[in-house]
């Protein structure tokens, strides 16, 4: 049974098409992390989930409901991007108030209102005004506020957005204690590193389409490059290499090989010791998410130096050729 | 629980902006001004002792004919009251006495409409003391000068703006000898005031003291018609339009602030839908003022009942009935809220809102007036005084016979804010006055709606406003 399942899930605002046809699933205890651009259409996957917003067509389910049936609500915890919360509150009346809405017992949020806010980090300012907190203390009491109720499935949008680096280092902790006790995590982040330490299975969005998802394993595995470099003094022969059929493109004092269909390294280096050369750098290139979300972005909106665009194929989307 | 967490988080933003706190001080303002409204029963000495030194400031305009007549002095004395305690049961014994400089300037008084001589003493008394006893006797003192008749003398018409007694300095030498030998110069007259007409100490004239001591000169008046002023003018008037007007400006930021961007998320992702979420909150800021009015209404009421005496339970129906009234404004602003989610906007709305409600009931009540008095005028024989009806006189100079029923039809299904306020009025008299001040008042005609209609006609409003606001926030992405 998955936790959270959408099929074609689309959302229009007037004549812009936020989502164009998301098909995902989440399986219960995954940390699933959501990849795009600001303007992706992330937070509107979200918010359609959550009955925030309405899709417009396509399914969506939480939990086995209908997305944003109000009672499923109640084993979910959200926390959103540019969150506000209501600055009249103290961080404990906010959570108590929160509280209430769930309907967790009043011996229960006395009980565990401190808990959670010492958890975050927060237990020492509990009783001052929200308005008092910083970015960073603020954004400790959205994920604490979400996860208060002891929820299934907790979504959270930029949860370390605003915090220093210490900071996310103990929200990263939460999530992983998180992990640990079975709950579903629903992670939209730009710290690409972040998601690739954290997320078992991750999507990447761009302009309302689901471009990649798998896990980050599988998105990031080796992709036949290597890098090459020869002793000081010796010229890398390039033209030859690529006479053996193999791509060449310079990398600093170093030259990348990617290696074409079927063969190996070996014949290069073969070449190099026919040459005499003195090979002095062979390293396996690994592509890191941060190096598929930025390739992926660089196809879809090349930048200003006349790179062409290379165009990616949405998941599930018919082949395309660049 | 949600609901009451809700009124608490209502409860906490109105506190925060210190509008809570503004609105129980000037509550608090309001019970500590009227508890220092007091009433003191007036006694008949009191009674007495203002016409007679009014009656001393007006000679004192003319002081060479003041002179003339032995510079009169007219005073109470040796009061003696049967029941001191309750001034209002009481039977009096008292002297009035009249000085002059000379015996003969009694004479000149007698002439004078000084009241002097025992039929123009007990006419005078009489007159002053009518309506609140039955009997006022004179005895002692002197009788009535037996003016004998003369022939009219020209000098009586002349001179009309001078004070009389200028002519009457003209006339002494001429009367002088006709009196007969002049009476002591001071005049005592014993008098017997018997027969309370008040029926009790609601009904007895009260001196109204401010601040607990000050007493402002001629202002007495029953208790009734003291704490009638109070509670309809003072309280359900000025003090319930002011109320209501804090009351929309705190209550209309409650729900644009809710929907405020980056509040909108945290709430409405919480397992509660939007409809019971906008409900909540309505009836969260409505609670709110509904306490609010309850301690005012039941402060002001306590106040009242503590300095008078007078504990009228209808003044009470103040509290549901004013809530209601809000109820009607705070489901526009709501609405408004909800389409615009704009504080200022909500407020302007409800403004504007509050005035044409009130604006189409007071039309509607000119135009049922009129249609009554038109029918009045084919059944009966017109009333002279007001002379005849006009027909096709239109009603504010501007609405023709022709637009009347458009008024109604647009009154039908207006909220009756204005009728509300006339039938609280009405409450409020019935709770204090008597069935003849009620009269006085025209409460003795029936009222032109009833509450049924008043209440369901305005609860239809309410329904209708926060059911389109449910409808916008639940079908709205945000």
């Amino acid at each position: 049974m998955a936790v959270i399942e959408t099929r074609e899930l689309r959302k229009t605002y007037g004549k812009i098409e936020a989502l164009k046809g998301v098909s995902l699933k989440v399986e219960p205890g995954q940390v699933y992390g959501l990849l795009g651009q600001n303007g992706a259409g992330k937070t509107t996957l979200i918010k359609v989930l959550l009955g925030i917003v309405r899709k417009t067509d396509g399914d969506a389910t939480l939990l086995d409901h209908a997305a944003g049936d109000a009672a499923t609500r109640k084993r979910v915890g959200y926390l959103p991007e540019d969150h506000a919360f209501p600055v009249y509150h103290t961080g404990y009346s906010l959570m108590d108030f929160y509280g209430q809405l769930y309907g967790v017992s009043a011996d229960d949020r006395r009980k565990r209102i401190p808990d959670m806010l010492e958890q975050v980090g927060i237990a020492g300012r509990m009783h001052s005004k929200i308005r008092t907190y910083s970015k960073g203390m603020k954004q400790r009491l959205g994920i604490a506020q979400a996860m208060f109720h002891d929820p299934q499935v907790i979504f959270l949008d930029e949860p370390t957005d605003g915090v220093d680096p210490v900071g996310r280092r103990e929200i990263r902790d939460i999530m992983q204690r998180l992990k640990e006790d079975g709950k579903t995590i629903f992670l939209n982040s730009h710290l690409l590193g972040e998601v690739e330490l954290i997320c078992d299975r991750v999507a990447i969005l761009q302009r309302g389409e689901l471009v990649r998802e798998g896990t980050v394993a599988d998105l990031t595995k080796q992709t036949g490059l290597f890098v090459v470099g020869v002793a000081a003094g010796e010229a890398f022969p390039a033209d030859d290499v690529i006479r053996l059929g193999y791509k060449v493109t310079p990398a600093g004092l170093h030259y990348e090989v990617t290696l074409p269909d079927g063969k190996g390294i070996d014949p290069v280096l073969n070449l190099l010791a026919e040459k005499r050369l003195n090979l002095r750098h062979l390293v396996e290139k690994k592509q890191s998410l941060e190096d598929l979300f930025v390739s992926i972005v660089d196809a879809a909106e090349p930048g200003t130096d006349g790179r062409p665009a290379r165009g990616v194929r949405p998941v599930g989307g018919p082949r395309r050729r660049s | 629980m949600q609901f009451l967490a809700f009124l608490k988080d209502s409860y906490r933003e109105a506190r925060n902006g210190w509008m809570l706190q503004i609105m129980l001080a000037l509550a608090s303002l309001l019970i500590l001004l009227v508890a220092c409204i007091g009433y003191r029963p007036i006694t008949l000495e009191d009674t007495l002792s203002q016409p007679l030194r009014m009656m001393k400031w007006g000679l004192s305009f003319d002081k060479q004919g003041y002179e003339r007549l032995g510079s009169p002095e007219a005073v109470v004395e040796n009061f003696v009251s049967t029941n001191p305690a309750e001034p209002w049961r009481a039977d009096y014994t008292f002297d009035y006495v009249v000085r002059v400089e000379k015996g003969a300037d009694i004479r000149k008084l007698q002439r004078s409409p000084f009241p002097v001589g025992r039929d123009g003493v007990k006419r005078f008394f009489g007159d002053m003391l009518r309506e609140t006893y039955e009997t006022v006797e004179v005895s002692g003192g002197l009788p009535e000068l037996d003016v004998k008749p003369k022939r009219p003398d020209p000098d009586d018409d002349e001179g009309d703006g001078d004070p009389p007694f200028a002519k009457a300095k003209e006339k002494d030498k001429k009367e002088k000898a006709d009196d007969g030998p002049p009476p002591p110069p001071e005049s005592r007259y014993k008098m017997t005031v018997r027969g309370s007409k008040a029926e009790d100490q609601l009904a007895w004239p009260h001196q109204v003291t401010l601040l607990f001591a000050f007493e402002p000169p001629g202002v007495m008046m029953s208790l009734r018609d003291g704490v009638y002023l109070t509670e309809d003018y003072l309280i359900n008037g000025f003090g319930a339009w002011i109320l209501l007007l804090v009351s929309v400006v705190i209550t209309a930021g409650f729900i644009p602030t809710m929907l405020g961007k980056g509040s909108l998320d945290l709430i409405v992702s919480k397992p509660i839908g939007r409809t019971r979420l906008l409900v909540y909150k309505y009836l969260g800021g409505l609670t709110f003022i509904l306490v609010l009015t309850a301690y005012a209404v039941l402060g002001v009421w306590a106040a009242i009942g503590l300095r008078s005496g007078l504990w009228a339970p209808n003044f009470l129906m103040v509290i549901p009935l004013l809530t209601f009234y809000f109820a009607v404004l705070y489901a526009v602003s709501t609405l408004a809220a909800v389409l615009t989610r704009s504080t200022i906007v909500a407020i302007l709305v409800t403004a504007v809102a509050w005035a044409g409600i009130w604006l189409v009931g007071k039309l509607n009540n000119a135009v049922e007036s009129r249609e009554e008095a038109v029918r009045e005028m084919r059944d009966a024989p017109p009333d002279l005084r007001r002379g005849p009806q006009d027909p096709e006189a239109r009603v504010w100079f501007i609405f023709a016979p022709g637009s009347w029923p458009y008024v109604k039809a647009v009154h039908a299904v207006t909220p009756r804010t204005y009728q509300l306020d006339e039938r609280l009025g009405r409450v409020i008299a019935e709770g204090v006055l008597t069935p003849n001040q009620r009269k006085a008042l025209g409460h003795d005609k029936p009222p032109r709606a009833s509450w049924a209609e008043i209440l369901g006609v305005s609860a239809g409003f309410i329904a209708v406003a926060i059911g389109l606001g449910c409808w916008r926030f639940t079908t709205r992405d945000y």
